[in-house]
């Protein structure tokens, strides 16, 4: 009986041996040390199993994961790094049998027996929890709005290479372990091992936990925001456009918000693939005589050596040139905003850059005649980039759109209410005339 | 990438900063890069202490990041760390006039002084502190390679005005004991010496600066700081990410540290002078100074000896190394080292070709001449150039075999090296090395 079940193990084992080598291997190395082909490009680095220094646990810190936490990662993989889901590919015995084999991986899993936290049933007040993200000082790496720009993160980061950045917790998609108040509960718990993001299972009780919990989902708003629109409709406004990040005005535009994707470069790594920035607002308002769009994106840093953007057209009217540069037939042309340069005047555009609390801000302003000129109603290419210098970005490498539309809209010469007003007496004024004929 | 994963930087930092006796484990390891806190009330006068906690950025060269913290929280903090300071750190004996300033002397007491200080200076210029130590500017040629990403080579502007002079005596006297990880050397210095150091760093005004760091609050100094919420507080900062502090637990994975058996050995030296934070060895260490890797197929035992115990000049306009005043045991087993260990098969001990003979000494003095060395080099014998270092005593320090290697490959040592690579064949190798191995100076 003993000797089926050791039988069993053992097959189970091999069996997990074999997926790893098929499926895991590439990353992770033969071994399991985290040095497979791929792993150098990758950020964050594959996970070492064989030092089993798990970040995502239900486990206190310092602690091996249960093999429910292990299961889960390989189910649903890691959101923000390339760890995929493999739900689908794989089958749950295989899984179960990954899991037997990664732990078989250090020595550790043999002595130490993995207890999850206890996780305690009870609300959390975002409120509440607000106040307790200053007191319990998060501020200092995640930043005032969780964007991840806290005095020790960055500072550590730039000079000492400090590892990981803090979380940007306003993009919840990036959280390895889930975004939900218990997965986070679990986090603020546990803490990350191996990183500073430490316990605060002694430091906080159990309800301010769960009230930071809250508070943290709060803050999660980024995918919220991306829209599917490609069009930016520069609304009519009477008066001037204009020039700051916070004027009014700008409440009179709806603001669409686009994916930005990494630019193909010629030197290695062939693809930037880590851009700072995942999205950018774009909002635009025009007067018939000059055209303002503010782009906005997120930036922890605020502070990086030429950090850059840009809004580029085609040069020449009707055309849609090739992506980023153009070709020989067909150019482009730029509005160009540097932190470290100054604008460049001849091109008759100005530029207004504002940073705070991890987002950039920059307005750019023009006329609306000249290259490109901007008529109600027309369709003009536009292709929006931006580079943040901290995180290595220079030339080409940096995050762009894709080609999308800006449309100046049409001067409103009528008041919408007035004229549904105005249709609706004519209708009513037409039936009675219509009775009066027919009674008559 | 993203810049550098910090994962491998954390790695390349330990390397690099020869911090480390041995190579981390893993790239997950990562050795604290500010100083100790333990016994920091035992190091820093309060008033710097509190201005450096209360407000990080006051030094604009500080790294540390600013906390945010109010008055009553560095407070706190300054609480804890009282509390957890060593009550029987050691006390040094000083004359009873000793901490007097100079006006409240009277005039023996300050002559003495004044002579204590002057000799100071000289300890100061003879041990070649500024090789690392910035002074109000100038100074520190190792800021900015490597030294500046840790605790090390700091700037002394504000010494005279932050440190306590127990501690300061101690810390010279052997650095290590107080930070295991520093990269500062100790130096053999007598504890004459170092109390002469100790008044001239305290007392000079190039260690002073323009403006005293500003006092804690006076309103408020009586108000007794809260230990329990310091510890809370210096917690939920993760101040133990950078520093070691007594009763706070880790939140990174620290490293092993590895110190080898005190003693006359070559692993206990270059522990103990830090060999590794300016020098390389098989691509672990400092690019500050030459690699040594094969340094004992090059360098000629002899003089290796008396250069560790002396280093003077071998290229005036290029850096110096710092005088450790190693003993003469200590030399000897440098020497030992290196010509056992340190020694590459490709180069030949002896000019290849059996003795050499005076007439090739003749030819290759001749050869030296219608090459054109001379244009770079001098030999003591009519002019020469000074773009190379000069030849006049190379045979006093290179071994002739590696000057035969040399003159062979050029750039084997410095791929950057300016001299061309002649393709110079065997047979003119051996004559110019014949002619230079005579260059043994007076």
């Amino acid at each position: 009986m003993i000797l089926a079940l050791a039988i069993a193990l053992a097959q189970s084992e091999s069996a997990g041996r074999d997926t790893y080598l098929r499926r895991c291997a590439w990353c992770h190395g033969d071994t399991g040390r985290g040095d497979g082909a791929s792993a150098a490009g990758m950020f964050p680095r594959p996970r070492d199993f064989v030092r089993a220094d798990y970040r995502i646990r239900s486990t206190p810190h310092g602690r091996l994961p249960t093999d429910e936490d292990l299961a889960r990662a390989i189910e649903k993989g890691l959101p923000g790094t390339p760890m995929p889901a493999w739900e689908k590919i794989l089958s749950r015995d295989e899984i179960a049998q990954l899991v037997r084999y990664l732990k078989s991986l250090s020595p550790r899993f043999a002595d130490e027996r993995p207890t999850p936290i206890a996780v305690p049933s009870g609300p959390g007040s975002a409120e509440r929890g607000r106040e307790l993200y200053r007191k319990a000082r998060c501020t200092l790496c995640h930043g005032d709005a969780g964007r991840g720009d806290g005095g020790i993160a960055t500072t550590l980061y730039y000079e000492w290479g400090l590892s990981p950045p803090a979380r940007n917790l306003t993009r919840g998609w990036t959280f390895k372990g889930g975004h939900d108040p218990r997965d986070l509960y679990l986090r603020i718990t546990g803490g990350l091992n191996g990183t500073p993001m430490g316990p605060y299972a002694d430091l906080l009780t159990d309800r301010e936990r769960w009230d930071l919990a809250h508070y943290v989902a709060s803050l999660d708003v980024e995918p919220s925001e991306t829209t599917e629109d490609f069009v930016v409709t520069a609304t009519y406004i009477d008066g001037e456009v204009p020039s700051g990040h916070d004027a009014p005005e700008w409440g009179k535009t709806r603001p669409i918000t686009i994916p930005l994707g990494a630019q193909v470069i010629r030197d290695a790594p062939i693809r930037w693939w880590s851009p700072t920035a995942g999205s950018v607002t774009l909002r635009a308002l025009w007067n018939g005589r000059e055209i303002a769009f503010l782009v906005e994106w997120g930036d922890p840093t605020g502070r990086g050596y030429a950090d850059s953007a840009f809004l580029q057209f085609p040069a020449e009217a009707g055309t849609k040139p090739y992506l980023l540069h153009g070709d020989e037939d067909e150019s482009v042309l730029r509005w160009h905003w540097q932190s470290d340069l100054a604008p460049v005047e001849p091109m008759g555009f100005s530029v207004h850059p504002f940073w705070k609390e991890g987002r950039r801000h920059v307005v750019f302003r023009r006329s609306a005649s000249g290259t490109p000129g901007f008529r109600p109603d027309e369709f003009i290419p536009l292709l929006v980039s931006v580079r943040d210098g901290s995180n290595g970005e220079r030339g080409d490498r940096r995050a762009l759109t894709t080609w999308i539309y800006v449309r100046p809209e049409p001067r409103k010469t009528f008041n919408p209410w007035l004229e549904a007003l105005a249709c609706f007496l004519g209708v009513v004024l037409l039936q009675v005339w219509i009775l009066k004929k027919v009674r008559s | 990438m993203r810049a550098l994963p910090a994962l491998f930087l954390s790695l390349l930092l330990a390397v690099q900063l020869g911090g480390q006796e041995a190579p981390l484990r893993n790239g997950y390891e990562r050795p604290k890069n500010g100083p100790p806190l333990t016994n920091i009330a035992h190091k820093a006068e309060r008033s710097w202490l509190w201005a450096k906690i209360r407000s990080p950025k006051h030094h604009p060269s500080a790294r540390m990041p600013e906390f945010d913290l109010t008055d009553d929280e560095t407070r706190d903090i300054l609480a804890y760390l009282d509390g957890v300071s060593d009550p029987s750190f050691p006390r040094i004996e000083w004359p009873a006039w000793a901490g007097k300033r100079f006006e409240d002397m009277n005039d023996d007491e300050a002559a003495e002084m004044l002579d204590l200080v002057d000799r100071g200076k000289a300890v100061w210029g003879n041990a070649r502190c500024t090789v690392c130590h910035v002074v109000n500017g100038p100074g520190g040629k190792l800021i900015g390679g490597f030294v500046d990403l840790r605790a090390g080579g700091m700037d002394l502007q504000i010494a005279a005005s932050k440190l306590k002079r127990d501690w300061l005596f101690q810390w010279i006297k052997d650095p290590k004991t107080y930070f295991p990880d520093t990269l500062m050397p100790r130096y053999r210095l007598s504890d004459e010496e170092i109390r002469a150091l100790v008044e001239f760093i305290l007392r000079d005004d190039a260690f002073r600066p323009p403006t005293e760091p500003a006092p804690d609050d006076p309103k408020r100094r009586d108000r007794q700081g809260d230990p329990s919420r310091g510890k809370r507080l210096i917690e939920l900062s993760r101040c133990a990410v950078c520093h070691d502090i007594k009763g706070i637990p880790e939140v990174l994975t620290i490293p092993d540290r590895r110190v080898p058996p005190q003693g006359n050995t070559m692993d206990w030296i270059a522990h103990d002078v830090r060999c590794l934070s300016c020098h390389s060895i098989e691509g672990r260490g400092g690019t500050y100074a030459p690699d040594l890797t094969n340094v004992g197929s090059r360098l000629r035992p002899e003089w290796v000896g008396e250069f560790v115990q002396r280093p003077d000049l071998i290229r005036p306009l290029s850096q110096q190394m710092p005088k450790f005043n190693l003993s003469d045991v200590e030399s000897k087993a440098i020497v030992e080292y290196i010509t056992t260990r340190r020694i590459d098969s490709r180069i030949p001990a002896e000019i290849p070709g059996g003795p050499v003979k005076e007439s090739e000494v003749t030819r290759g003095r001749e050869a030296f001449r219608s090459r054109g060395c001379a244009a770079c080099h001098s030999t003591g014998e009519g002019p020469g150039g000074v773009v190379g270092p000069s030849l006049s005593t190379v045979a006093t320090r290179l071994r002739p075999g590696y000057i035969w290697y040399h003159l062979k490959n050029p750039h084997s040592v410095n791929p950057y090296s300016a001299e061309p690579d002649y393709g110079l064949s065997d047979e003119e190798a051996r004559l110019l090395a014949a002619y230079l191995s005579t260059k043994k100076g007076k």
